[in-house]
């Protein structure tokens, strides 16, 4: 049984676990730094534990307090959520150890998959295609290994994920140099900087495939998400079902997926990525040991509360479902908003929110980790929150996730919605014909539409502003002060 | 008048009056003001917006429909007399600036509303009226004085 969750986690995905722990009767207790004890997710959680710690990030990293406060507040159970702790296997350990239910894979999954020159040893004897890749003991042989590959090539961290420590060699002119900004980024993310290269497929799609097994070893699928809209690595708008994907090529990477998750004796929620050339060939990438920011897509086609199974087969529970009674219906689009200057390469940008309005409706979702008279800082991922839609078909969400963002009314920090819409604006986009290479390629005409859709009229503004001022009102004899101004 | 709306664009003296709203010379016909806690409604020129509005200091900032405009509110001090502490009553610099004209002489009577001094300031002109009917008893300025706010420009006798 399952009757308290700590949550180790914080913003949008904290308030994620706690809604449907309170559904399904379970109590919550959040952890939390001082700068979140005033966050909505500290509001509703149904206890809140300040967290000790010497920075805000070094606090949701701390996994044995984390598991102190769970025995503390007698929890039973322990929710990673995403990022910080969750894909952390020897925290799986401690909270297992500990005697709670962690509510994830097993460690030694979070550990296969966690390496990913493991994770790709593992896929390829799973019969999943490989980008073709090598790694070297040194520099030198990762030069070497390059060569044979061919150019140009992907440097990539080892122990990476997230897009951080990835970079582009085009020749090997500026492969060294490649490796050691990798390096360093690696070893700064993930304490290890270890490097190996990839091929770089052109013109790829990212389509990652949802998977969630339990302990008695039955392993589904819940169908693909298109995540290709991606910038400096980082996803920012994903869907379900991929549009424009072929049915055969749609059920091999499904299959793919969960014939990894099966081999590996996966237990709980995750998450296969592959990268699909332009040639249909799919390719594994790696495997999420979690819960994906992404994963309302799939919740909407799916009608599958994703958080509620994690938490069901973490307490031993069969998939009350096969694999031909999971529906796919219509279409489902997420937008990931963040607080960053779309128009200066989406450096984050910080401060308060002085006004904050979410869209409302049918078919709209908003998962926001912020409330009004939040200060965003620059401590963690500038993500504010996330508005999924959906509708009958493609179009209907397009045009309803345009509506909704328009209506999204954010005043403080800049944030990147007018971006988003530009994007589902985009006649490519419309089409189908996404690849990791779209907001590059179509980068000055999307800044074009930014400004054409999110500048308001000059003398509208005013006479809206002027409303709203109340030493604009006219006293008593308008005219005569009026007089006053002779331009 | 006494409020400016300065965008990177523009500067803007406005005024909002019955079903109309001045910026700067235009006229802006306004309907239907409705005030929500945050937020105001209004239909301007015909057409109908949902404006969010936050001003912070002299930052204010319009959200409506996706679209975001920000401005400085300058608020200039009523324009009016202010007793000198005799029977004489001034005109008063409004906002620094330099005079550019001075359109009467000590003695002159004027009637109210009549331009006594035209003002420059941040690129605008402002001209100063009599605020009643009077004479002219003091001037304390030539074009070209530069002047602080609250600075005393031109003092007159009240007409009894």
């Amino acid at each position: 049984v399952i009757e308290r969750i700590l949550v180790a986690n914080r913003g949008e995905i904290a308030r994620r676990i706690i809604r449907t722990a309170r559904r399904m009767g379970i109590e919550t207790v959040l952890a939390a730094h001082e700068v979140d004890v005033g966050s909505k997710a500290a509001e509703e959680a149904d206890a809140l534990v300040p967290l000790q710690a010497d920075s805000a990030v070094a606090a949701y990293l701390d996994g044995a307090q984390m598991v102190r406060v769970a025995l503390d507040r007698r929890c039973d159970a322990v929710h990673p959520g995403y990022g910080f702790l969750s894909e952390n296997a020897s925290f799986a350990q401690q909270v297992t150890r500990a005697g709670l239910t962690w509510i994830g894979p097993q460690a030694e999954l979070i550990d296969l998959m966690g390496d990913k020159i493991r994770a790709r040893a593992f896929a390829s004897r799973c019969d999943v295609p490989l980008v073709p890749s090598a790694s070297g003991e040194n520099d030198a042989e990762i030069v070497r290994a390059a060569e044979d590959i061919g150019y140009p090539v992907l440097v990539k961290a080892a122990a990476g994920g997230g897009g951080k420590g990835m970079k582009i060699a085009r020749g090997p002119g500026e492969l060294l140099a490649v490796i050691a900004i990798a390096r360093s980024e690696a070893r700064r993310y993930f304490g290890d900087d270890r490097v190996y290269v990839e091929k770089l497929i052109s013109q790829p799609r990212h389509i990652e495939v949802q998977v969630l097994g339990d302990s008695h070893g039955n392993v589904v699928h819940l169908g693909e998400r298109e995540c290709s809209i991606q910038r400096r690595f980082q996803k920012i708008i994903e869907e379900a079902p991929a549009p424009s994907f072929d049915d055969h090529l749609r059920a091999r990477i499904c299959e793919a997926a969960v014939a990894i998750a099966r081999e590996s004796g996966y237990v709980n929620a995750g998450t296969v990525e592959f990268v699909v050339g332009n040639d249909g060939g799919f390719h594994f990438l790696e495997m999420n040991t979690r819960l994906q920011v992404e994963h309302p897509v799939t919740e909407l086609v799916t009608g599958l509360d994703l958080v509620e199974w994690q938490i069901r087969v973490a307490r031993g529970e069969r998939l009350a479902f096969t694999q031909q009674d999971i529906p796919a219906r219509g279409h489902a689009i997420e937008c990931r908003v963040y607080a960053e200057d779309a128009a200066c390469g989406f450096v984050p940008s910080i401060g308060r929110i002085e006004r904050y309005v979410e869209p409302s409706g049918e078919g709209i979702r908003v998962d926001a980790g912020v409330q009004e008279g939040d200060e965003v800082t620059s401590f963690f991922d500038p993500m504010l929150a996330k508005l999924v839609v959906w509708a009958g078909s493609r179009q209907g969400a397009i045009e309803l996730a345009e509506r909704a963002l328009r209506d999204y009314c954010f005043i403080g920090p800049k944030t990147n919605i007018g971006f988003l819409r530009a994007i589902l604006d985009h006649p490519v986009f419309a089409r189908g014909e996404v690849d990791t290479g779209f907001i590059d390629l179509h980068g000055a005409a999307l800044d074009a539409v930014v400004a054409e859709k999110t500048e308001l009229d000059p003398q509208v503004a005013a006479v809206l502003a002027a409303l709203s001022i109340p030493e604009a009102r006219l006293p008593r004899n308008p005219l005569a002060h009026l007089g006053a101004w002779r331009n | 008048l006494d409020v400016i709306l300065e965008s990177s664009a523009e500067r803007m003296p406005v005024a909002v009056g019955i079903n109309t709203v001045y910026i700067g010379q235009s006229a802006v016909r306004v309907g239907d003001v409705q005030y929500a806690s945050s937020a105001v409604s209004a239909t301007v020129d015909g057409c109908r917006w949902f404006a969010q509005i936050v001003r912070r200091g002299d930052r204010v900032t319009v959200w409506a429909e996706g679209r975001c405009w920000e401005a400085s509110v300058l608020i200039l001090p009523s324009q009016g007399t202010v007793d000198a502490g005799t029977d004489r009553d001034c005109i008063v610099a409004l906002m620094p600036g330099s005079v550019l004209q001075v359109h009467v002489g000590a003695g002159d009577s004027v009637r109210a509303g009549q331009p006594i001094v035209t003002m420059e300031s941040m690129k605008m002109q402002m001209s100063l009226d009599a605020q009643m009917d009077g004479v002219i008893a003091l001037i304390h300025v030539q074009p070209g004085s530069t002047v602080d706010k609250g600075d005393i420009l031109v003092e007159f006798e009240q007409q009894a």
